[in-house]
């Protein structure tokens, strides 16, 4: 029952994709793929629901390593504190990133807020009544730009760079535009046209605010911690950590590359040829390198991969569809027999 | 010190700890892997979260993507067939059967969906990649050059098909390669893959090379005038 | 003898690296005609007010060497031809590269142009890491608002205010993808899955060294318009850049090249040497026994 249960599942999670691929876009005006992007977004959610695995795993065999001094709770230390490093930084690194946006979303708002009342005059179905709306719009409008412009005052302690000086010169400049537009409008007398540019200027006042929004918070702690943490430690160790193969591939090439064979031969022949038609030096001894390494690498290599490519594709589908049918399950439900 | 300067210093640290293993195994080294496996292991967790999760899924399904004007009107209703995302997410959590001994089979309906999922997309995956390849073999071979025959690319596209063919045939397992010539052909697969893997090997050098210059760069051009500068 | 022997070889292959680099020798390198198609597309693409350019970044640290600077390479030629370019990625690693590359591109534009300035939201865009696999490429190559696919940017502010992407409506308006990686099948994901009826991108990738005749199956078939082959791909692409827009600044990739240059010279001297000790030391055992 159990494993018919999960064959059923199995299939059902490949149907909309194998559907979706075969089926014409538009079957007498039913659209198949039309909630697409929901349906796409259902199989992601199940596949994020996952990240919490990891966690739980690494909490589980460093955690308790640590909680009882087994052998190697210091580093298990060492990977528990990155990790909480990390989330704190990350974490507090997007929540001051959406503050900032938000921020300059109250601008939007009021740009979307001048659309809507445009739209629905002319729809003939304002409610609140059309000047209600418009006074609403001028008076938060108003305090809104005067926020905005104090806000963008505040100048980062080590100086402006160049992009923050031209985008307080800029808002300025913007703000001065907007106020010159509040003033001309009157709640009582204003007609819809003349809402369009004020949406206009809210939009352009909201861009650079939110220009300098993000210069603000490039110059902020938490975004300098970010960079510690991302260029002092995830960068320097990740490189760090896979360089050491350099090392070990010259080793590798003084012990282990030995010619034996003729293939091998030839096979060291064209190592050869590539390595000389990629460098700068391979010049100094032919100028033809290059062209031989493109047409070593454009004909008989690329011709011996794509044979092994399309040979592996055509054995790819047919496992995929061994696994879609679950008459590849040896290995998935192994134990369960 | 800058943030700036204690970046670079602390990067230069790391990478130093990292190269002590060339050295012999350490407490030195093992810290630092340790701490990159822990940095690494969350890197997933937040952004899985901070990019899909909460935006995608959690944002429409609480509604908070919808503005309130100042007059009190939003800019959309809300929708609430946003929560039909709490199905999947719910299926999601089936994942953490694992941990139960009694139910872990649970698990694995999630897990099979998903396969299932790669399952069912593949085909178009495969048409999509596969067919210009196998278009793009068709190559003339006689090639005319304003009506004269160019031998350069003639032969290179003949060595271009032999390739393909013998290298298919040294593949082909469907059944029992008999006689001399069957081996001889094969055998040619085996030497052209060889030209290949040749070219693989010349541009793993680079490959692996190309990883350490970029650290002793680092090291060389940043970490130490950072050092210097600090202590001096 | 075998431990000394992997310590001084050690040695040997930092130094071949190190020495270009303290020296700051730059030799010029070797044409990459590949790299050469994807200059010239880049150079000669035309983009409309509602068109963009999309970068991925699938690289984590451990590639960064090359990838890293391919993506430097061609961001700075598009950002040059002031082309909006959206950046985001399939992999959780390039997270942080989305932020830092394009801020150094940008200042280093800056530092050298006085008075011209590059701006983010305007020249580019961080749409940031989206899990999802092959579902994010199918579903956006199918979406009919891509804004609205991907709501916000990686600062959580809305796209739909962001003026480098506020006018691209659907993936058509993608004018080229460069795709850079070295993580074994992202490419082919992007060629499986990133396409639309009526719709298949021109792709410019960037490869490691090790993916090189991977790429290449897909340069010929014409799956890939464009290829920088790994950090050799990258300073022929530095090379031609610095002809076309002269700075004085030293060149870092075509510094690197010469490094790596070195470096390969010696891997050749060691598979010789190692090879004729290998002989030597057979003919030693046979002549004893």
């Amino acid at each position: 029952m159990r494993q018919r249960l999960i064959r059923i599942v199995t299939f059902i999670g490949g149907l909309y994709f194998f559907l979706r691929f075969v089926l014409p876009g538009d079957i007498n005006g039913f659209q198949f793929a039309r909630y697409n992007h929901e349906i796409t977004n259902g199989f992601r959610a199940i596949g994020a629901l996952t990240f919490g695995l990891g966690l739980i795993n690494i909490l589980l065999v460093h955690g308790s390593r640590l909680l009882f001094r087994r052998k190697g709770w210091f580093t298990s230390a060492a990977l528990l504190f990155g990790l909480a490093f990390m989330l704190t930084v990350t974490i507090g690194e997007w929540l001051a990133s959406a503050r900032a946006a938000a921020d300059a979303d109250r601008l939007v708002m009021l740009r979307e807020f001048a659309a809507r009342i445009v739209a629905d005059e002319k729809a003939g179905d304002s409610d609140p009544p059309y000047a209600t709306r418009v006074a609403l719009l001028l008076k938060n409008a108003t305090l809104e730009v005067e926020r905005v412009d104090q806000a963008a005052r505040r100048e980062n302690p080590a100086g402006d760079s160049a992009v923050m000086r031209g985008l307080r010169t800029e808002l300025h400049a913007k703000i001065n535009g907007l106020r010159g537009g509040l003033e001309t409008i009157s709640a009582g007398t204003a007609g819809p046209e003349a809402l369009l540019p004020l949406a206009q200027q809210l939009s352009d006042v909201a861009a650079t605010y939110r220009g300098i929004l993000i210069e603000q918070h490039r110059a902020a702690v938490v975004s300098k911690l970010y960079t510690l943490l991302s260029d002092g430690l995830f960068m320097a160790l990740g490189t760090a950590m896979f360089s050491l193969l350099a090392f070990y591939i010259a080793s590798a090439a003084y012990r282990a590359f030995r010619i034996k064979s003729a293939e091998s031969a030839l096979m060291m022949t064209t190592a050869l040829i590539v390595m000389l038609g990629q460098i700068p030096f391979g010049l100094w001894l032919w100028d033809g390198f290059p062209d031989v390494r493109m047409w070593l690498l454009t004909t008989p290599s690329t011709a011996a991969r794509r044979a092994i490519e399309i040979g592996a594709a055509v054995a790819g589908l047919i496992m995929a569809f061994r696994m879609w049918f679950s008459v590849e399950t040896q290995s998935f439900s192994r134990g369960e027999r | 010190m800058s943030w700036e300067e204690a970046t670079i210093l602390l990067a230069g640290i790391a990478t130093l700890g990292i190269y002590s293993f060339l050295i012999r195994e350490n407490p030195f080294y093992r810290f630092f892997e340790h701490l990159f496996i822990g940095i690494a292991a969350g890197w997933g967790i937040v952004f899985s979260f901070k990019n899909f999760i909460w935006p995608d899924l959690m944002v429409p399904m609480l509604g908070l993507d919808i503005i309130t004007f100042p007059d009190g009107t939003t800019s959309h209703p809300y929708n609430p067939w946003t929560l039909l995302y709490l199905v999947p997410m719910a299926f999601g959590l089936l994942f953490y059967f694992v941990y139960s001994k009694r139910h872990a089979w649970v698990a694995k309906l999630a897990i099979g969906f998903l396969l299932g999922m790669a399952g069912g997309a593949e085909l178009e995956g495969f048409f999509n990649l596969i067919l210009p390849q196998i278009v793009g073999s068709f190559k003339p071979l006689v090639v005319f050059d304003e009506g004269i025959v160019d031998w350069g690319a003639s032969v290179t596209n003949w060595v271009f098909i032999l390739t393909l063919i013998l290298v298919m045939y040294y593949f082909f397992f469907t059944f029992s390669r008999r006689g001399i010539y069957a081996e001889r052909i094969a055998s040619g697969g085996r030497w052209l893959m060889m030209v290949c893997f040749g070219a693989y090997f010349g541009s793993t050098v680079m490959a692996r090379m190309a990883l350490l210059v970029e650290r002793l760069q680092f090291l060389i051009a940043q970490w130490w005038p950072t050092v210097t500068g600090v202590l001096s | 003898m075998r431990e000394l022997h992997r310590r001084w070889i050690y040695l040997l292959v930092a130094l071949a690296l190190s020495v270009p680099l303290i020296l700051r020798v730059s030799v010029p390198p070797a044409r990459m005609r590949a790299a050469d198609r994807a200059y010239d597309l880049i150079r000669d693409v035309e983009i409309a007010p509602h068109q963009i350019v999309l970068m991925a970044f699938d690289f984590g640290p451990n590639i960064k060497a090359e990838n890293g600077s391919q993506a430097e390479v061609v961001l700075e030629h598009l950002m040059r031809r002031r082309i909006p370019v959206a950046l985001f990625s399939l992999y959780v690693q390039a997270e942080p590269f989305l932020k830092s590359i394009p801020e150094k591109v940008a200042s280093r534009l800056m530092a050298e142009n006085p008075g011209e300035v590059w701006r983010y939201g305007e020249d580019w865009v961080n749409l940031g890491f989206r899990p999802g696999n092959f579902l994010v490429l199918q579903s956006l190559a199918r979406s009919e608002d891509i804004t609205a696919f991907f709501g916000k940017d990686a600062f959580a502010n809305r796209l739909a205010d962001i003026a480098a992407f506020r006018n691209a409506k659907t993936v058509k308006d993608i004018a080229l993808l460069v795709e850079i990686s070295g993580l074994q099948g992202m490419l082919e994901l992007y060629l499986r899955f990133f396409r639309a009826e009526g719709y298949v991108p021109k792709v410019v990738h960037g490869c490691t060294s090790i993916s090189i005749p991977d790429a290449y199956i897909f340069l010929d078939s014409g799956q890939l318009s464009g290829l920088l082959e790994g950090i050799a791909g990258a300073a022929w692409y530095s090379a031609r850049l610095r002809k076309e827009y002269p700075r004085q600044e030293a060149d870092e990739a075509q510094i690197l090249n010469t490094s790596l240059g070195v470096a390969h010279l010696l891997i050749i001297l060691l598979v010789i040497v190692g090879n004729v000790v290998a002989v030597r030391s057979a003919r030693r055992g046979v002549a004893q026994a």
